[in-house]
Formats: structure tokens, C-alpha cells, sequence
């Protein structure tokens, strides 16, 4: 018999809904919000209620792509945390109605370890143990991973997340949010020729925050003597402060290489999409010798396809969550 | 026929289930526990279909408050009906928390009398309510709104009407506050079970919402500033 997993996740402002058979995804559907463009943010309680309203839409149009009916379902996956709390509550609430109902097991996936299991979605998969950087709008990440429920943190940032730097860069150059695709996009036109001093923290640990003084000083400077700095150097800009962030990842990522003496290397969440960081790893990887495994960009940023694949590891566990399960807004690994 | 419909009522800090069968009562089960919804709602409705031998593949719809309350109840509840409708195939009905109390306050007078007034009432902020008002044959006289409590507040309705009863969580503050000579008072909680006459009604008028777009009555739009502060 079939193992068919319908996974939801609702953790931010994107509704997603996968189906997964055996170990395949079938589809992936997401509804993105762009209501929050104009506050330069996520409103909370703007991307509870849109989620409110693409919940069911967006699991049907899953299902339908997928070519499977509700009483063919083995499980429901669904993002537990972290994320927030009246987004999660969406999904979470929907996903035990529908498991109460349809009486199949329901598997609580932790959103961050997700990001790792869509390296596992295309046909070329990291042997284990791998190690992974997970780098998104709240979190980046090396971990070792030695099997795919059996991941190990070995660095994490101690401020700001790897995405959080891109959008607050962004924020400062008034471009619009997330400003991480956009900075992406306009940096292809320019060159680094601006260069912003390198954190100075030992180990595999990362810090943002420096740089972001360091960038918003740099701007206060230029602009004082040139109100139209910004504009006039956008891509050349952007460039720059993408090189620097990039170059922190892949620094850290190769002490981590140097430390552990392993060279099949992945990369996931959302700034895994940036263009620089993916060529960079691909360049990395051919002069240090390692195996590099990049997700295709649907699966980098929040999508419920991970969810799924995560789901389908636990069901082979056989570990299920029961019905008293409650979102947890900041669960810790 | 069987017509089981499954009430849920998680718009205050109660979170409630009841079933119903046509218009008559089943069974309830109440948890009074605050910030609990999230936890204990699929788990009350596990324990009150146990406890009435009712299968959940048995039922013919669900029923859920529609507001006005919490936000976060709403959700939880709201959610939660969709995801045992969209999964049983089952039409939704929404029921506004007030209709059902001003529902359950006229059940008990067992009048059906147009010349009195119900105001049921539930607790926002401060000395803010949100209320409706309906007369004893059940007819909505003003739709649900916000309304800031004064001591006269209710007073021209005598106007047009003989008697006011105030009832709901909200009308217990009103009482505290004013203790009014001229308005009744009935003490109503929060409870799935007040869901019933109007469940039933909708069940009989087809009257169902639609189970993808519907969304609870949030009554006020979100409150968001956005900084203006230069960084330069
Ligand atoms: N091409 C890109 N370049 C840089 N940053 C990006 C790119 N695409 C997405 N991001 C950033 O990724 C973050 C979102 O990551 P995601 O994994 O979707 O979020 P979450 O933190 O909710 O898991 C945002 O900060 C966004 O700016």
C-alpha cells in the first residue's frame, strides 16, 4: 500500500500544502501573501487571516495536482513551530480537524529541520553524514547532519539570521520587503567594489549585527556628501553588501568542512535562492573537492514539500504527535 | 434522517463543543481553562462523540461561532471546522456568538414576545461590549457592533419595546457597573449548546457558509503603524 502524506505549513506568511507518495513529491502548492510589501514586514495578524482564507484552497489544489482524494491520505505532516503563533494556529487547527476526521496519525515537523529535508527532494542526495547550512529569515545555521532525524547544530548565529541582514540592508536602501530577491536581482548589475569589515568571531558561530552598523554607517557617510548615493550606486551596492554576506557563510561553512573532515555539503532555506551563494558554493566545492547539494529554488524558501519529506521520515518511525499537540511559536530543537 | 451536527464555540476564554441532533440537545463538554483552546478543542470533541457512542463519520455538519471575541479562539475554532468539513466532505454553518446567547435567553423566557428587547453582550476592553439586539420573536433589531457602556445606553429602546433584558458575559459587567433599575438582567454563559436553535435553522434553510473563503467576524481591522523614522 501507498504511503500518502498531505503536509501543511503555515508557519510565516506563506500557505503551503505538499502531497508526498513513498518518498516522492507529488505537488507543491503555495499561496504567497503580498499584502505585507507595503508595511515593510509581516503583519502578524494580516498573515493569520489570509492564511485563514488559503487553507483550504490550497491543500484542495495539492490534492488535485497530486491526483489523490482525502480517503487515500496515510497521515497529515504540519509545521509545529517555529514561526508565528496565529499563523501556525491555522494550520495547526486545520490539519488536527482533518487527521480527528479522516482517523490517520497526524506528525508534528519542526520548521528549521524541514529547511534540511528538502535536500532530499530531487533524485541527487548528500550521503551522511552530511553538513548543512540553513540560512533563512530567522535562522542560519551549520549543522552535522547523520541521518535524516538525527541532525546536529554545530553553529548558529548569535543575532541577526543570514536573511535578516539581506532584509534589513534592504530596509535601509528602501527597498521594498523581503528585499533579499530584490538585492539578489539588482546586484547582478553591479560589481562589489564597496568592501565591509568581516566579523571577528571564533568558531562556527555567526554574528549580523556588526555589519548592519557597518552598513548603515557607510550609507549616513555617502549620503551626507551625495543625497543620491543610493540611488546612483544600487547595484553596485547591493553587490557589495551580497558579497559580504556570502563570504561569511562560505568562511564559516569551510572552517566547519576543515573541522569535521566532511566534504558532502548541502545548503537550504530561504537566502539558499540567492544566485551568489549558490555559484560560490558550486566554485567552493570544485576547488576544495566536495560534493554540493543545492535544493531547487521552490524547495529553498518556506514550501511544504520539506514538511512532507520530513513527515515521511517520521511515519517510517513511526513517530506521531496525538491530538493534544499545540503550535510552539519558539520551539527549540 | 439523523441531521448530527457538531456545535463549536471558542470566541471567549470557554472553549465548548455540543452535538445536536435535528434541534434537540446530545451532549456538551466545556473547558473553562483560559489560552486552552489550542490544545483542548479536538480533544473535547474526541471525548463528547465518545461519551453520545456518535461517530465522527456520522455527522452532517459542523457548526462554529463565528464571532465577534477573541481572535485567537476564533481561529482555533474556525480552523479547526474546516479541516473536519473539508475531510468529511460536511457543509459549514456559522453562528454568531450573540444570536446565540440572545437564542438561548429567549428559549428560557419562552415568550416569543415582540414587545421585549434582548440584548446579549459580550466583553471587549474596558467598559466596550460587543452587542446586537433582538427582540422575543428572535428578529434582529440592530446587527452586531462595539459599543462604549454608559448608564443610559439602553434606554430609548424602552421606546418601542416594554422590557430590556441584558444577558452574556458582557451584560454582567453593565449590571456591576450601572446597576440598572429599569433593565432586566439574565445571567447566560458562553456555550456550544446555545449554538443549537440557530445550527438547526441554518441546517433547515440550507443556510451554509462557504467552507474555503469564510472567515469569523474580526469586527475591527487590524491596527498597524508603520515608522516613518529617517535613518538619515
Ligand atoms: N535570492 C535571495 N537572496 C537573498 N535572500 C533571499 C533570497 N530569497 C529569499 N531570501 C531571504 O530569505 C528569507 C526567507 O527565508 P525563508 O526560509 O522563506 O523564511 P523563514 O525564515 O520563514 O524560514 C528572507 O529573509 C528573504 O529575504
Amino acid at each position: 500500500m501507498s504511503i500518502n502524506i498531505l503536509a501543511i505549513e503555515s508557519s510565516c506568511d506563506d500557505t503551503s500544502a505538499a502531497i508526498l507518495q513513498n518518498g516522492r513529491i507529488l505537488s507543491n502548492v503555495t499561496a504567497s501573501q503580498t499584502v505585507h510589501e507595503k508595511y515593510g514586514g509581516v503583519v502578524p495578524e494580516l498573515a493569520s487571516r489570509a492564511h485563514m482564507a488559503n487553507i483550504v484552497p490550497t491543500v484542495e489544489l495539492a490534492l488535485k495536482k497530486a491526483g489523490i482524494s482525502v480517503d487515500q491520505l496515510s497521515a497529515v505532516a504540519f509545521t509545529r513551530g517555529p514561526g508565528l503563533l496565529g499563523s501556525l494556529i491555522v494550520g495547526v487547527s486545520f490539519a488536527k480537524g482533518l487527521a480527528l476526521r479522516l482517523d490517520i496519525p497526524l506528525i508534528e515537523v519542526h520548521h528549521m529541520q524541514a529547511h534540511i529535508h528538502a535536500l532530499f527532494i530531487p533524485e541527487r542526495k548528500p550521503s551522511f553524514p552530511f553538513l548543512s547550512l540553513t540560512v533563512s529569515g530567522g535562522h542560519t545555521q551549520i549543522s552535522i547532519v547523520h541521518g535524516p532525524l538525527d541532525i546536529e547544530i554545530i553553529g548558529r548565529t548569535r543575532d541577526d539570521a543570514a536573511g535578516e541582514a539581506f532584509d534589513k540592508a534592504g530596509k535601509m536602501m528602501q527597498l521594498p520587503y523581503p528585499a533579499g530577491p530584490v538585492i539578489d536581482r539588482l546586484a547582478s548589475k553591479g560589481k562589489p567594489i564597496f568592501t565591509f569589515p568581516e566579523p571577528n568571531i571564533p568558531g562556527l558561530d555567526f554574528s549580523f549585527s556588526g555589519l548592519k552598523t557597518a552598513f548603515l554607517r557607510f550609507l549616513q557617510h555617502h549620503v551626507k556628501n551625495n543625497p543620491d548615493f543610493i540611488q546612483e550606486n544600487l547595484p553596485d551596492i547591493c553587490a557589495s553588501i551580497q558579497e559580504r554576506i556570502v563570504s561569511i557563510l562560505l568562511n564559516k561553512l569551510r572552517l566547519a568542512a576543515v573541522q569535521t573532515g566532511i566534504k558532502e555539503i548541502g545548503i537550504a532555506g530561504g537566502v539558499s535562492g540567492n544566485s551568489r551563494l549558490r555559484t560560490a558554493l558550486q566554485e567552493h566545492g570544485q576547488s576544495h573537492n566536495w560534493n554540493v547539494y543545492i535544493p531547487p529554488l521552490e524547495y529553498c524558501t518556506d514550501n511544504a514539500a520539506m514538511i512532507a519529506m520530513c513527515g515521511y521520515f517520521k511515519f517510517k518511525n513511526k513517530q506521531f504527535t496525538n491530538q493534544t499537540v499545540t503550535p510552539e511559536a519558539r520551539w527549540i530543537q | 434522517m439523523p441531521e448530527l451536527i457538531l456545535n463549536i464555540e471558542t470566541s471567549t476564554d470557554v472553549c465548548a463543543v455540543s452535538l445536536q441532533d435535528g434541534a434537540d440537545f446530545i451532549g456538551e463538554r466545556v473547558a473553562n481553562e483560559p489560552m486552552s483552546h489550542t490544545r483542548m478543542l479536538t480533544v473535547l470533541i474526541e471525548a463528547l462523540l465518545k461519551e453520545c457512542d456518535v461517530s465522527i463519520r456520522n455527522l452532517s455538519a459542523v457548526a462554529v461561532s463565528a464571532g465577534p471575541g477573541s481572535y485567537t479562539g476564533l481561529r482555533v475554532g474556525v480552523s479547526t471546522a474546516k479541516g473536519i468539513c473539508y475531510a468529511g466532505g460536511l457543509p459549514l454553518i456559522a453562528v454568531s456568538t450573540l444570536r446565540g446567547i440572545a437564542d438561548k435567553m429567549i428559549e428560557r423566557e419562552g415568550k416569543n414576545d415582540r414587545r421585549t428587547y434582548y440584548v446579549p453582550m459580550l466583553d471587549a476592553r474596558r467598559m466596550e461590549v460587543y452587542t446586537a439586539l433582538y427582540d422575543g420573536a428572535g428578529r434582529e433589531i440592530h446587527p452586531i457592533h462595539a459599543l462604549i457602556l454608559e448608564e443610559k445606553v439602553f434606554l430609548s429602546y424602552l421606546e418601542e419595546a416594554d422590557r430590556i433584558v441584558v444577558g452574556g458575559p458582557g451584560a454582567d459587567k453593565f449590571v456591576a457597573h450601572f446597576k440598572p433599575s429599569t433593565i432586566e438582567h439574565m445571567e447566560v454563559p458562553v456555550r456550544a449548546s446555545n449554538m443549537i436553535p440557530a445550527a438547526w435553522r441554518a441546517c433547515l434553510n440550507k443556510d451554509f457558509v462557504d467552507l474555503a473563503y469564510f472567515e469569523p467576524h474580526y469586527l475591527k481591522s487590524p491596527n498597524i503603524t508603520i515608522s516613518k523614522k529617517s535613518l538619515f
